[in-house]
């Protein structure tokens, strides 16, 4: 079953249940392209491009983004799928994956 | 985008023409009302938009909010606006897509760095195996792997570039 979207990131049946203590935040950094972050967030955390864009817009501006709410075990999920995503092709320095913190809500 | 004090100054200046609203400070920017800060980057020229996104940044939270229009109804079509134009200037044009991602991001000229090279095996390992066919057929003459043998590729690729050093 696809996962109904919430403003930018994807909120899951137990959120909708029992309302997840977690939420997944993005750190911004200077190794990774607006390219890199869309990209990212469609793959890891199903977002669509235009809310992963937003996303990318928000880190670049504030320093971070939420991009996923639910349980601890989701977001460190996704956690996993983010810092094993990888450097970012398009600059020579990327030589990672960007970060994302799990936080209480 | 850090931007030189005196194009912030010079643009600040015509910021505050377009605004009416004096802008001495970025600060000043930032704290322009949603729907101001809207119509600003609406009669803006695209590719002034970075400039303007850059000036805006770490104004903290409150400023991606106006730029989003508050969440207001009336300003939706603004904001709408706004990140598609702003996404159009920023983002690789949709026809890169239709290229191979292996001979754009990894070219021939970059597999002598090793270390580079090891940073990309997941974008490498991402990619369908008829992309990655085709740039180890061109650059190499190695190939074809087998549909899902993206692991194995990167397997014979790594060693071909570890025996060629050596």
């Amino acid at each position: 079953m696809n996962e109904p979207e919430s403003e930018f990131g994807v909120q899951t049946m137990e959120e909708t249940q029992v309302s997840p203590q977690w939420k997944l935040l993005l750190l911004d950094d200077d190794d990774h392209t607006y390219d890199y972050v869309v990209e990212m967030l469609v793959h890891c955390c199903s977002l669509s491009k235009e809310s992963a864009f937003r996303c990318a817009v928000e880190v670049d501006l504030c320093g971070e983004t939420t991009v996923f709410y639910g349980t601890h075990d989701e977001c460190k999920r996704r956690q996993g799928k983010i810092h094993g995503y990888g450097a970012d092709p398009r600059l020579l320095r990327s030589r990672g994956s960007m970060t994302a913190d799990i936080r209480a809500r | 985008m850090q931007l030189p004090e005196e194009v912030v100054r010079q643009l600040l200046m015509h910021f505050s023409r377009l605004t009416g609203t004096r802008l001495s400070s970025l600060q000043d920017l930032a704290e322009l009302p949603s729907h101001t800060l809207l119509e600003l980057a609406r009669v803006l020229p695209d590719n002034f938009l970075p400039a303007l996104v850059g000036m805006l940044k770490g104004a903290g939270p409150g400023v991606f909010q106006k730029l989003l229009g508050e969440h207001e109804e009336e300003y939706r079509e603004l904001s709408e606006e706004f990140f598609v134009r702003y996404s159009r200037i920023v983002l690789e044009p949709e026809d890169l897509e239709a290229c191979n991602p292996l001979f754009l991001y990894l070219p021939k000229e970059t597999l002598n760095d090793l270390v580079l090279v090891e940073s990309r095996q997941s974008f490498f390992l991402r990619q369908e195996i008829a992309v990655i066919n085709e740039w180890m057929w061109e650059l190499f003459g190695l190939g074809p792997f087998a549909a899902d043998a993206q692991e194995e590729a990167w397997e014979v690729l790594w060693s071909h570039l570890l025996r060629s050093r050596t």
